[in-house]
This record gives structure tokens, C-alpha cells and sequence, in this order.
């Protein structure tokens, strides 16, 4: 099975209790960039982005991210 | 699509390319000026002498001729015009740019191709002068295709700038 990156950003935010818009405000990126990261639908977080990220959330980067299989969304 | 930031300073430089187009568009009304009074005095004298339409016709169609690599010229310099007023707006590394920049590069290889081979052999046609292809390269022709192909080159490198772009916006 394949392995990949996934990114676990919705269960850092649902620990929490905290809205994307939220976090999006507090990071000074907009919602649909936050939305991208959080769907994995991008190439590349810079680390400026995942320092403030864990700033926000008080974490650290690996509780952001995982490395284990990818499992296809549904079409 | 994501937005990557505009590096201190670039973006003042970018709004400077609109100094750019308007100088552009200038040099293109100039062109389209010498263009449009060199037709007008070739077919006008035909028309004041009162020759038959089919001179004046004649006329106009081989001023037309003569002056088509600036008509195609004044399509280079609207190309560059648009590109870049576009790039002063922010818009730079698009798949827009890259077809007007190779369509500037082609118009200019025509320009050239035109002035040194086709207006000189079709000249020698209507006049009857010769049956061969005819070629008249001169330095300007020269330097022109030289430029267009120049170019042409540059679109390469153009695309792979749009290339880095699009992976650098794919990077939050």
C-alpha cells in the first residue's frame, strides 16, 4: 500500500475547539489556502506557515502531520 | 489557485512596464500614421491623376505590399503593448504572456522574412521583372529576424518561469 503525507490539521483544530476561520485569521493566511493544507491539496508547507501553524495551535509540527497510507477520497 | 507575495520593490518595478506599453502604444500609432500617409500618397496620386480603378486598385494593393512588415510591425509592438500592460498589473508568469511573447517572436521572424524575401520577389512579379525568388537581406531584415528569433528563444526560458510559479503557489 501506498504511503504518503497526511496532513491532520482537522483533528489539531477539533482538539482545539478552534474554527479554520479562526486559525486562518491568526496565521495571516487566507481560508481557502488554510483549506488546501487541510485537504493535502498542496505541494509543499513552508516552514514559516507550519511554525506559525503550531504557534497557533500550540503544537508541534508532527501532530500536524503523519506519514501512513493514503486512502483515496471518495469521487 | 494561491498568490504568492510580491518580493520588496518588484512590484514598483512591475508598474513601471506600464510606462512601457504606453511607449508602446505610441511608437504603434506612429508606425500605424507613416503606414497609413505612405498608402494614402501612393493611391492618392492615382486617384488625382484620374487612372481607372483597377490602378488605383493596383496601387493601393502594392503599397499595401511594401509596407506590410511594418503592418506586421505594428502587431509586434501591440503584442508587447498588452504584455506589458499586463505584467504591470501583477499578471507576469501566465500562459496569456507566453503566447503573446511567441507571437511577437513569429511576428517579427515574418517581418523580416517579409522585407527580404516576399515584398522583393512579388514586386519583381507585378512588375514583371523577374519569375525567380528574390532576396534582399539587408541589415535591418537581418537584425530583425535575428531578434525574432532571440525571442522565440526567451519563450523557453518563459516557460519555465511559468513552470516554478505554478509550483511555487502550490507551496502555502
Amino acid at each position: 500500500m501506498p504511503r504518503d503525507i497526511i496532513v491532520t490539521l482537522d483533528v489539531m483544530l477539533a482538539r482545539r475547539k478552534m474554527k479554520a476561520k479562526d486559525l486562518a485569521a491568526a496565521i495571516g493566511i487566507t481560508e481557502a489556502n488554510l483549506s488546501l493544507i487541510r485537504s493535502g491539496k498542496v505541494k509543499g508547507v513552508r516552514f514559516e506557515t507550519l511554525g506559525k501553524l503550531c504557534e497557533a495551535l500550540d503544537c508541534k509540527p508532527g501532530d500536524l502531520l503523519d506519514f501512513d497510507v493514503v486512502t483515496s477520497p471518495n469521487p | 489557485m494561491t498568490q504568492s507575495e510580491t518580493p520588496g520593490g518588484a512590484e514598483e518595478k512591475l508598474t513601471q512596464t506600464s510606462g512601457l506599453a504606453v511607449a508602446a502604444i505610441v511608437l504603434l500609432v506612429m508606425l500605424l500614421g507613416s503606414v497609413g500617409a505612405d498608402i494614402a500618397a501612393k493611391v492618392g496620386t492615382r486617384i488625382v491623376t484620374q487612372e481607372n480603378w483597377t490602378d488605383v486598385l493596383n496601387a493601393f494593393l502594392i503599397a499595401l505590399l511594401v509596407n506590410s512588415p511594418a503592418l506586421i510591425f505594428i502587431g509586434v509592438l501591440g503584442d508587447f503593448a498588452g504584455l506589458f500592460s499586463r505584467t504591470s498589473e501583477g499578471e507576469v508568469f501566465t500562459r496569456r504572456n507566453l503566447k503573446t511573447l511567441r507571437s511577437a517572436g513569429i511576428g517579427l521572424v515574418w517581418a523580416a522574412a517579409t522585407s527580404a524575401i516576399v515584398v522583393p520577389t512579388v514586386l519583381s512579379w507585378v512588375q514583371e521583372s523577374g519569375r525567380g525568388i528574390l532576396w534582399e537581406v539587408n541589415d535591418l531584415a537581418f537584425g530583425t529576424g535575428a531578434m525574432g528569433f532571440v525571442i522565440l528563444g526567451l519563450t523557453h526560458v518563459f516557460a519555465e518561469g511559468i513552470r516554478i510559479k505554478t509550483d511555487s503557489d502550490q507551496i502555502i
